[in-house]
């Protein structure tokens, strides 16, 4: 039965929230700066949603670079990373510069490269630890840079997106001495759903 | 008489898998669904232990915190949560607390928590 | 016995498949020590498997420390994520030759690379699996693809960075506007303006930054222009404007206000805020209407060069012609 009951968006926002905390601890180890999470969202929607859901979260006054992420195994879907306005370039400095991953690149080859791992690290460990929980595993295709600095109604025109029904799930973040956030979409393609909710079903079964 | 846990977490479901990670004892356990609640529970009735969360809407853990050691100095507050930077453990422990547990808390790691009070 | 039946049965030699598969498969344990080399590496590396085998990869292939692979392997044990290393970004991995005789394009093949986690029955990761495909024939057609664009786009009409009008399509309107108000005897005006010291955009910021302020200016033109006034790509860094049904007084009114806007605006890229000026050199077919083509881009374009020499950012008409 596909239906998101109460229960099962519960258990989603939980798990959920316990795969964004562990992309959230990477992404703070990596660059050392304490960052705040929000509580994951969770809900049914068509994915043609996101730019009015960007809108709303206050991102439509800023250009916004997305990293796209598609991921298969027992559910298929892809992962978006949202970085408004400046964010994405400061986090990619940051990142350049706190951690030590400098190859060898032009520079404008090293800026894509590393917004790319910083999104193939965040959707990596949260979607992971989602479906380590879950006792599932997941493969992942390489990242790709959506748009980059794109406004948003450009966005709405410029990209097409597939009308089926998805699973939208919704986290963001926040860096404390930085102008940077960053949102996080998850969407799960719906004729997964059914799978992905009788495994949620069996994780709740077994605390009862 | 039995040991009294406060567990304080906005999502049924997390307060379930915290439930599932006590040890079986005969414990009186309490549910609190946000930090309001949780400290009205505890002013009505000191609990031997509170499991709280950190990533909470309204009240945040940190202030539930830092608001339930000002109500008793002495109590026992364990963060159970998502949230596993270094800077929120160090953040728990300036503000009092006895430590921070990842989410899915295991039974082994609640347990020593657990005997420890029993020794008191 | 049914047939799915029969063929769970039949369990095929899963080694020959990984040997067989044509693609690089190699293994890595946590001190990134080769473990395991398939075939198509020993084809490709021409290094059989005995002569690998325990080696460190990064001693074996130094290059790979400026591709950033210790970091990316470290990540996939710490925290068992997948990394990779896209052809469009790094060309290829591990330096192997093409086997290929016949087409030269590339001296060295070009690969996409994956690192996935090979995890022990704990489930904790044990062995880094790096797979390598031959990229180089996609790599091939999608240049050829590009060229066949390049070519296409010479015949359309529309310049592909700034989505204006191209040169062609300025050329075979304002012809067209040239001869239809001499025949009605309206006035015409046109004006070339050049973005200043654009050299200078490039040196600091990059090309790519360069072209992205380009499309940025050519998006705010609508704003401070007529609805009727036609605008194109002239070259690289010169936009030009046909102001039909106008005279030079008013044409130079409106490149003013334009001219004004652009040094008030502020282009955001990558987080950097550029600001530039414009310089613009205007001219007009004059009250007898009978100007070329050739002579109206001509006078303007040598009063863009005087706004040019003088103090930049600045409207320059060119004088009025008395007709011949």
């Amino acid at each position: 039965m596909i239906e998101l009951t109460e229960e099962r968006r519960d258990a989603l926002t939980e798990l959920l929230n316990i795969g964004f905390g562990r992309s959230i601890a990477c992404l703070a180890e990596m660059i050392g700066i304490f960052i705040r999470i929000s509580v994951p969202s969770v809900r049914l929607v068509r994915p043609r949603e996101i730019v009015d859901i960007l809108a709303q979260a206050e991102v439509d006054r800023h250009e916004i670079t997305l990293i796209q992420q598609s991921f298969r195994g027992e559910f298929n879907g892809e992962a978006v990373l949202a970085l408004p306005g400046k964010s994405g370039h400061t986090l990619a400095r940051m990142l350049e510069s706190d951690c030590g991953f400098r190859p060898d690149m032009e520079p404008d080859k090293l800026h894509m490269e590393v917004l790319l791992e910083l999104g193939n690290i965040v959707i990596g460990a949260c979607l992971g630890k989602f479906a380590e929980i879950l006792d599932s595993l997941l493969s992942f295709n390489p990242p790709q840079i959506f748009q980059d600095n794109i406004r948003l109604d450009r966005l709405k025109q410029a990209v097409s997106f597939p009308d089926y029904g998805a699973l939208l799930i919704l986290t963001s973040f926040r860096l404390e001495r930085e102008e940077v956030t960053g949102y996080m979409f998850i969407f799960i393609s719906s004729e997964f759903l059914e799978t992905l909710f009788t495994s949620v079903d069996r994780f709740l079964d077994d605390l009862k | 008489m039995a040991l009294s846990v406060l567990i304080v977490d906005d999502s049924r479901v997390s307060r379930q898998i915290v439930r599932r990670g006590l040890p079986e004892w005969n414990l009186d356990v309490r549910e609190a669904a946000g930090g309001r609640e949780g400290l009205d529970m505890y002013r009505e009735r000191r609990a031997d232990i509170v499991l709280l969360d950190l990533t909470m809407p309204d009240m945040s853990g940190f202030e539930t915190l830092e608001s339930l050691m000002k109500l008793d100095p002495e109590a026992r507050v364990l963060i159970i949560t998502a949230d596993v930077q270094s800077g929120s453990r160090e953040r728990v422990r300036t503000l009092g607390g006895l430590a921070l547990l990842p989410k899915p808390v295991q039974k082994q790691d609640l347990l020593p928590f657990m005997e420890d009070l029993l020794n008191d | 016995m049914t047939a799915p039946l029969e063929c769970a049965r039949m369990q095929p030699d899963f080694s020959q498949i990984i040997q067989s598969v044509n693609m690089g498969i190699l293994v890595l344990d946590k001190n990134l020590r080769i473990v395991f080399w398939n075939r198509w590496m020993e084809e490709h590396s021409r290094l059989r498997s005995g002569e690998v085998l325990g080696r460190d990869i990064m001693e074996l292939y130094p290059n790979l420390e400026k591709k950033g692979f210790r970091w990316k392997a470290e990540t996939v044990f710490k925290m068992g994520n997948f990394a990779f290393f896209s052809q469009q970004l790094h060309s290829h991995l591990i330096p192997l030759h093409l086997a290929r005789y016949l087409t030269a394009d590339f001296e060295q093949m070009q690969q996409n690379a994956t690192l996935s986690p090979l995890r022990d029955p704990l489930g904790r990761v044990e062995y880094l699996c790096v797979s390598i495909e031959d990229a180089t024939d996609s790599v091939i057609y999608r240049e050829r693809l590009e060229s066949a664009k390049k070519d296409l786009e010479v015949m359309s009409l529309t310049d592909p960075l700034t989505n204006l009008p191209n040169r062609r399509h300025l050329m075979e309107t304002l012809e067209r506007e040239i001869s239809k108000h001499g025949r009605q005897k309206r006035p015409l005006s046109i004006a070339i303006l050049d973005v200043d010291h654009f050299k200078n955009i490039n040196d600091s910021h990059g090309h790519m930054i360069g072209d992205k302020v380009l499309a940025g200016l050519a998006g705010i033109f609508p704003r401070h222009l007529r609805t009727y006034d036609f605008v194109a790509r002239y070259g690289g860094e010169e936009f030009c404007v046909v102001l039909v049904n106008t005279a030079m007084e008013e044409a130079l009114f409106v490149m003013e206000r334009l001219r004004a806007a652009v040094e008030n605006e502020t282009f955001h890229h990558e987080g950097k805020d550029i600001r530039l000026t414009i310089s613009i050199g205007i001219s007009s077919n004059g009250s007898s209407g009978d100007m070329s083509m050739d002579r109206m881009l001509n006078s303007a374009d040598k009063a863009l060069y005087r706004a040019k020499n003088t103090s930049r950012n600045r409207c320059e008409v060119a004088p009025a012609i008395t007709p011949l």
